[in-house]
């Protein structure tokens, strides 16, 4: 069986995504600690909250470095919402704010917050089989452009477009909860984690 | 591209049993209230909402026991409301498994409380939840699950919330509640022009047409939160079989095996369905 | 100001007990009339309902139809009254009897002393849902001086309301030629009053007096009111009015037929929630827009303005407001907990109904003064105490 862990950083909705795992019948462990982390068939950073916050808590645990070099060994990772946006150069929530960098980007602001669900528009075929042209449950203020390195879907909110989902390496990144978006959600988590990248 | 049309179910709560009452009065019992919950999600429900209707009586918001064990099954938005009165209340809600929270009483009685929850929180996590009573041509704000008047119109209320940065609204015409008569086109008609956020209708659709026209009248609503329309249709289904402890509530029309007002036979799949057929953009 | 409290025509109240007990299950005390507790200290509102459950509901249905053969006519003439005030109970009675039975109902209504905009709709309601309906308005003037009377004398303005709507329906029965005449509810019965009435499908004339009446009689009530009250004289009064006060003469009754009140709730399980809901689904009930004064709920008692005063004069002289009543009766349908019920009554109880303050002083003719000198006066000793906070109760529910 395998185990997920789940990064705290003390912010995070991890009771939900603990009980996403258990449904799917995967064994987890909520840690900051790096051994756990690095050895486990994977991990997952959430995030709800603010980023400077959550940058803030990050560097306080030392979980910045071990983030980042996680993913950049293809450790198979699932970042949400707040999660996503941590893995760019920057947010300009209330100021700037220094991400983890990983990626080549920037975190905006909306014009006004996105609550509902969203479907994931695609160019590859592979996403398309993933994604099972499904809708996915978005709640957040900030945004990442579409067009970056890496955008693996794009959505709208009326004619506005953003960056949806992000793949790097064996981590999929997406905007939208993927614990709160019913079965389709929780169909992304198991087959990602069972192997689909 | 439109915005989704949410359909949302409301499950009104009173120990573990789902209640469902005519204007906000009577407890009348259709069954334990997480079945439903399970039911409605297995049939693609957008979301879910528990609203404790006792709380206003007896204390507090009683529900973080079921709150726990829902979020172990149900894994699309729930949100909590009924008798949170205080920023420990929410923080308890949130960390049993709800993702936002409504609140009604305690902001009426103390604007100040928008502000701070709102701010400990954030917009997208606290909503409000009007209880619009029709008294001579006015529509006015209740509290207390509809038992006192505030004296504020709606419309004066709809923007002290949006004001202090409400996420969104869930609007229940109370005098139409659990009649299944149609939603209020005067109410709608007095909001819709001047509500900047989104705004949840609830209160007395009976059948999908009345979905139907109330979104073609309100083009910016944002969702639909259905009651009586759902449980009447799902209280009798073999899901909810299993014995159910009729120690204590009022489950005389349950015993009975009555049906209530003729609800149009439907479905959570059927009504998206319609309402799809009609160019509203729902989740299929 | 005339002395009040004199006449001796209130029998209630002296002869309740001393100590104050209250029922293990419910809400309710020792101090109602004519209630009874048993070994466990569990009151007889309960017993009877925990009864329930013994009773073969199909075999009174079965009674009920019997009864019903028996009296339903073949020409389509009037074969049931049913007193109807519009609210929730005797809609569901002659909705009932109307269109399950098959019966001929015809409905009468003892007007309330002041009917609420909402009364009055729900009466509309349920004569459109297929009603021929009487609707008596006894003279308000003449109304209003018995009620005051009846506050003074018997601590209970709403006692006026209360004989007409016990004696009225049967003078209307007797006139229409109807010998069968079903009320909702046995009031004994379900709300803890004497057990002797329990298993009787309809309660005999000679137990009304006591019951219903507080033991008084109208007639001597009102030479008292004549004799010894400044605002009342004998030109007040005429006979024709005044004959709707009191039963019609008992043996003229009995020839007709007629056997006295039968109740509804004898042929069924009881459950006053529900009739809200059938008279929703079925007459056009409303329920009121704001919580009742005195307790909870909306969906009951809604068509007097001055009823109000009836349940806070109750408090007064039993220490039994509104909602202990209403919480004890869902206690004992399994509604709610004995715990929630007392919260309930810790919360409501005894509130004061100050909507209709003004119009019932102005109603009465009495000042603000003059009206709680009455109150006042009805306080026994034994429940009440005054203290620098004013009037509380000796022994409140814990």
């Amino acid at each position: 069986m395998k185990t997920i862990s789940i990064v705290d950083y003390g912010l995070g909705n991890l009771q939900s995504i603990s009980n996403a795992l258990s449904k799917i019948g995967f064994k987890y462990k909520i840690t900051s600690d790096k051994e756990i982390l690095n050895d486990s068939d994977g991990i997952i950073l959430p995030g709800v909250g603010s980023f400077d916050v959550a940058m803030k808590n990050i560097k306080k645990k030392n979980l910045d470095t071990t983030i980042v070099s996680l993913i950049d060994d293809n450790k198979p990772c699932l970042a949400t919402c707040l999660g996503m946006q941590l893995l760019f150069e920057k947010s300009c929530e209330f100021g700037s704010f220094k991400g983890l960098g990983l990626l080549k980007g920037e975190v905006k602001k909306l014009p006004q917050i996105n609550i509902g669900w969203n479907k994931l528009e695609t160019d590859i075929k592979e996403n398309k089989i993933l994604f099972d042209d499904k809708f996915f449950y978005f709640v957040h203020l900030f945004y990442v452009s579409e067009n970056i390195n890496y955008a693996h879907s794009h959505s709208y909110i009326d004619n506005f477009r953003f960056c949806s989902s992000v793949l790097y390496k064996k981590t999929l990144a997406t905007q939208f909860h993927l614990e709160k978006s019913g079965k389709s959600g929780l169909n992304i988590i198991e087959g990602f984690f069972n192997g689909y990248v | 591209m439109s915005q989704v049309f949410r359909i949302i179910s409301k499950l009104e709560i009173k120990d573990h049993n789902l209640v469902k009452g005519v204007g906000l009065e009577g407890l009348r019992a259709l069954g334990i209230a997480e079945k439903f919950a399970h039911f409605y999600y297995d049939q693609n429900i957008d979301e879910i909402f528990y609203q404790d209707v006792v709380a206003s009586l007896y204390g507090q918001n009683n529900l973080l026991e079921l709150i726990k064990s829902t979020a172990k099954n149900i894994f699309v938005p729930l949100t909590v409301g009924g008798g949170i009165r205080t920023i420990n209340d929410i923080y308890n809600i949130l960390n049993s498994g709800a993702d936002r929270i409504c609140i009604n009483s305690a902001f009426i009685k103390n604007k100040d409380f928008i502000k701070k929850a709102v701010k400990e929180f954030g917009s997208s996590t606290v909503c409000a939840n009007i209880e619009a009573v029709k008294l001579e041509n006015e529509y006015y704000c209740f509290y207390e699950n509809g038992r006192s008047n505030s004296g504020i119109k709606v419309s004066d209320w709809i923007e002290t919330l949006e004001e202090n940065l409400i996420g969104e609204i869930f609007l229940t015409f109370v005098d139409f509640d659990g009649r299944g008569i149609g939603a209020d086109d005067e109410l709608i008609s007095k909001i819709k022009e001047k509500a900047k956020v989104p705004i949840i209708y609830s209160g007395g659709i009976g059948k999908v047409d009345h979905i139907i026209s109330l979104k073609k009248k309100f083009k910016n609503l944002s969702g639909i939160c259905l009651a009586s329309l759902l449980h009447y249709n799902s209280f009798k289904n073999d899901f909810f079989l299993d014995k159910i402890k009729l120690d204590k509530g009022n489950f005389s029309f349950f015993k009975n095996n009555n049906n209530f007002l003729n609800f149009e036979k439907t479905s959570i799949k059927d009504l998206k369905f319609k309402l799809s057929n009609e160019g509203i953009k729902v989740r299929l | 100001m005339d002395t009040f409290k004199k006449s001796g025509q209130e029998k209630q109240v002296s002869k309740i007990p001393k100590e104050v007990l209250w029922c293990k299950e419910c809400v309710i005390s020792n101090q109602r009339p004519r209630i009874i507790f048993d070994k466990n200290g569990v009151c007889s509102g309960c017993i009877k309902k925990k009864k329930n459950i013994n009773i073969d509901w199909k075999l009174r249905e079965k009674e009920l139809v019997e009864l019903l053969n028996q009296h339903r006519s073949k020409n389509g003439s009037y074969d049931v009254l049913v007193p109807s005030s519009g609210g929730k109970d005797s809609a569901y009675v002659a909705h009932q009897l109307k269109y399950k039975y098959n019966m001929n109902p015809l409905t009468v209504t003892w007007s309330p002393l002041k009917y609420t905009s909402l009364g009055k709709l729900n009466l509309e309601a349920k004569i459109y849902s297929g009603f021929t309906n009487l609707l008596f308005t006894p003279n308000p003037k003449m109304n209003a001086k018995l009620a005051r009377l009846c506050l003074e004398e018997l601590g209970d303005a709403f006692h006026v309301f209360v004989l007409g709507q016990y004696c009225f329906p049967f003078h209307m029965a007797m006139k229409f030629n109807i010998k069968l005449v079903f009320y909702g509810e046995n009031g004994e019965a379900e709300y803890a009053g004497v057990s002797e009435t329990e298993d009787m499908p309809y309660k005999p004339f000679e137990m009304l007096k006591s019951h219903h009446f507080k033991g008084s009689d109208i007639d001597k009530l009102i030479e008292y009111g004549i004799n010894n009250k400044s605002y009342l004289n004998k030109n007040d009064f005429n006979k024709g009015d005044l004959e709707f006060y009191k039963l019609p003469d008992l043996n003229k009754l009995s020839e007709s037929g007629i056997k006295g009140k039968h109740f509804f709730s004898y042929y069924k399980n009881w459950t006053p929630q529900e009739n809200f809901y059938y008279a929703v689904e079925n007459t056009g009930y409303s329920p009121a827009k704001e919580r009742q004064e005195g307790t909870y709920s909306r969906y009951a008692s809604l068509d007097d303005k001055m009823d109000g005063f009836h349940y806070y004069l109750r408090y007064i002289k039993f220490g039994l407001g509104r909602c202990t009543e209403d919480a004890s009766h869902e206690i004992r349908d399994g509604h709610i907990s004995r715990d929630e019920g007392l919260n309930l009554v810790k919360k409501y109880d005894g509130e004061f109904p100050q909507k209709y303050f003004v119009e019932f002083l102005d109603y009465l003719n009495l000042d603000k003064e003059e009206f709680y000198q009455i109150v006042d006066s009805w306080r026994p000793d034994h429940l009440w105490k005054k203290t620098h906070n004013g009037w509380e109760l000796k022994n409140p529910i814990i």
